[in-house]
């Protein structure tokens, strides 16, 4: 028996929306068997990592405030994608806004008025586009490929963190440790519980881009260049200043998730910082369908595996490096999966 | 020939009618990047209201490159370019669209249309006039009316642009463009790949849109439609254009000699 993929004559619809149920029902079955292999029951252990955490009020806040960076880096993310533009150093740009955010409390810990907060959010956002502006300069002026150079971006804006942080940002009376001041007052985010206000702000970005993509000239211009350059040039639309256009967004809303993140969670720069949303994100845009929307839902199942992962840890005795393997078994079948839209797979026997 | 006597016939019509210039190339220089790409010397052509003009050629000799340069695919000097009055060499192709030029590229999917796009988005792609916000029901309308006017067959209401044939796909193309009734209309191989059906309907109507008083400007390689269709017509080779002349002073071997780069010795005999 042979399987044949058949193309389609246009995108399928329905597959569209199938296709990431079935990566993470391939997903779910895959995790079934890694759990297996450890000696946990397989049911048990999906219930330890993907129900559990559902069940009281703490873990679903943890989920939002986890959920919060994943939907703007996501959602900025997707941008990028459609157009054909691949910003692979969302975290290297979420350290920066970090950063840039901290550095306003380190300078100015006497500032705590409301005003402080509209300045850090402001310089994170900043700071990230920055940091992105890198790269689509790089591709733009030399033709440099975006993957490599923001992706090693990352890096530097890692160590770049660390060395301020251990240095001169460093809290003169915090006892050598590797920490800056702790934020104060409007320096940190009005919270509910464990939510901050980034989750609001998150909320608001992926509507306001979702409406872009969809109904502004701006959407169509990303839409057409990443589907077909050529046509895009026809239609009179700058590839040049589309790549500066998304690295500068997708760069802003890392640098603000960064902000938030610190502003609302750690309420203090301290060293390593490496939460990963940034590289997760990459998956929440691919299983939103690049569709800001979309990256919403995908975020907040996202957001579940880092929970189920220290989840698994705890209970299960499992190294909550799972939450990994499950991110990227599932990036994985969500981009084997996508074959299913332009493909129809058909089983040939072997006739007699 | 019955239909040689025939298209005599319009081309006597078109004298009386053929008004001011429309479109006006002066001096075009462009010097090709990449490899394959050949370079503009020196293009000069007029093309009045009311005619249309065909460049004849092999392909690969700049008619890719001179159809960018006229879009504003490429910019060029603001001088070497005049769409109705107005030098426009530097614009890019959306401000040539808004002075009235419509243009049609070789390619149907990928230049002309994106392939994964429903024909109504396709519409967007070159009449959206820079408004922050696409007006989709306004592409609907324009779309289904392409759709009717020139017989795009389909199987579904707003298909993708994909999913048609070659000639509906091209009939549409072109009728996207003819609908904003333009001035100026610049096509690359209008009727390349299409079925004989669908190179009628188009090369008709190529012909009334000149006729109604706009400039045409075709470049193709079929030479049978250029004499179908042409009033006056241009060699292009190796990046060089000949003068245009009337379609009745030429034969098929003048032509051929211009094509083969004969062109190039005369024309510079001339300057």
């Amino acid at each position: 028996m042979r399987l044949i993929l058949e193309k389609r004559a246009e995108r399928s619809w329905k597959m569209a929306l199938l296709s990431p149920v079935i990566a993470i029902a391939l997903t779910l079955v895959f995790g079934a068997i890694v759990f297996a292999l450890r000696g946990v029951e397989p049911l048990h252990g999906l219930y330890v990592f993907f129900v559990e955490p559902l069940t009281d009020d703490w873990a679903r806040e943890k989920l939002i405030v986890k959920a919060t960076p994943l939907v703007l880096i996501g959602s900025g993310l997707a941008l990028c994608y459609t157009a054909n533009i691949w910003n692979i150093g969302a975290e290297g740009q979420f350290v920066i806004g970090a950063l840039a955010a901290g550095a306003v409390p380190v300078l100015f810990s006497g500032w705590q008025t409301p005003e402080v907060m509209f300045v850090m959010l402001t310089l994170g956002a900043i700071g990230g586009a920055l940091w992105a502006f890198i790269p689509a300069a790089l591709r733009v002026r030399y033709r440099a490929n975006e993957i490599l150079t923001s992706l090693m971006l990352v890096y530097v804006a890692r160590l770049l963190f660390d060395w301020l942080v251990r240095g001169a940002m460093r809290d003169p009376l915090g006892l050598n440790f590797p920490k800056t001041v702790k934020f104060m007052g409007w320096q940190r985010l009005p919270t509910w519980g464990d939510i901050h206000l980034g989750a609001l702000i998150a909320l608001i970005a992926a509507l306001g881009l979702a409406f872009m993509m969809s109904r502004m000239l701006k959407g169509f211009e990303l839409r057409t260049l990443g589907a077909a350059p050529r046509a895009g040039r026809f239609a009179g639309f700058s590839a040049d200043k589309a790549v500066y256009f998304c690295f500068a967004v997708s760069g802003a809303l890392a640098g603000l998730a960064g902000a938030c993140d610190v502003m609302g969670v750690g309420k203090q720069l301290q060293t390593p910082y490496e939460p990963n949303y940034g590289f997760v994100a990459i998956i929440v845009a691919f299983l939103g369908r690049l569709n800001p929307v979309g990256v919403i839902f995908a975020a907040l199942l996202l957001a579940l595996t880092f929970i189920g992962g220290e989840a698994a840890q705890v209970s299960l005795g499992i190294p909550d490096k799972i939450a990994k393997v499950f991110q990227g078994i599932l990036l994985f079948f969500i981009l084997a999966c996508d074959t299913l839209i332009l493909y129809r797979i058909r089983f040939e026997g072997s006739r007699a | 020939m019955m239909v040689g006597s025939d298209i005599a016939s319009i081309h006597a019509e078109k004298n009386k009618t053929a008004g001011p210039v429309r479109l006006s190339i002066h001096g075009l220089n462009l010097s090709g990047d990449g490899a394959f790409a050949v370079s503009l010397k020196n293009i000069n052509l007029d093309v009045q209201g009311g005619e249309l003009v065909a460049i004849a050629g092999v392909a690969g000799n700049g008619q890719s490159e001179f159809f960018d340069a006229v879009s504003g695919e490429h910019i060029s000097k603001q001088d070497s370019i005049v769409i109705d009055g107005v030098a426009c060499g530097s614009e890019d192709v959306t401000k040539r669209r808004k002075r009235g030029a419509a243009f049609v590229p070789e390619e149907r999917l990928g230049h002309g249309a994106v392939p994964s796009f429903k024909l109504s988005e396709n519409v967007v792609l070159t009449r959206h006039e820079e408004a922050p916000v696409i007006d989709r029901p306004r592409a609907f309308v324009i779309a289904e009316k392409v759709i009717k006017v020139f017989d795009v067959r389909k199987g579904k209401p707003d298909p993708e642009a994909r999913s048609l044939s070659g000639g509906n796909l091209q009939k549409f193309v072109v009728g996207r463009e003819l609908d904003r009734d333009p001035k100026v209309l610049v096509v690359n191989q209008p009727t390349w790949g299409v079925d004989a059906g669908a190179a009628a309907t188009i090369r008709q109507a190529l012909i009334d849109l000149a006729r109604s008083g706009a400039a045409v400007l075709v470049i193709s390689q079929d030479l049978d439609e250029i004499f179908e269709i042409a009033d006056r017509i241009a060699v292009i080779s190796r990046g060089q254009l000949s003068p245009a002349v009337p379609a009745q002073e030429l034969s098929l071997e003048k032509i051929g000699l211009l094509m083969a780069g004969s062109g190039e010795v005369s024309h510079a005999a001339h300057t």
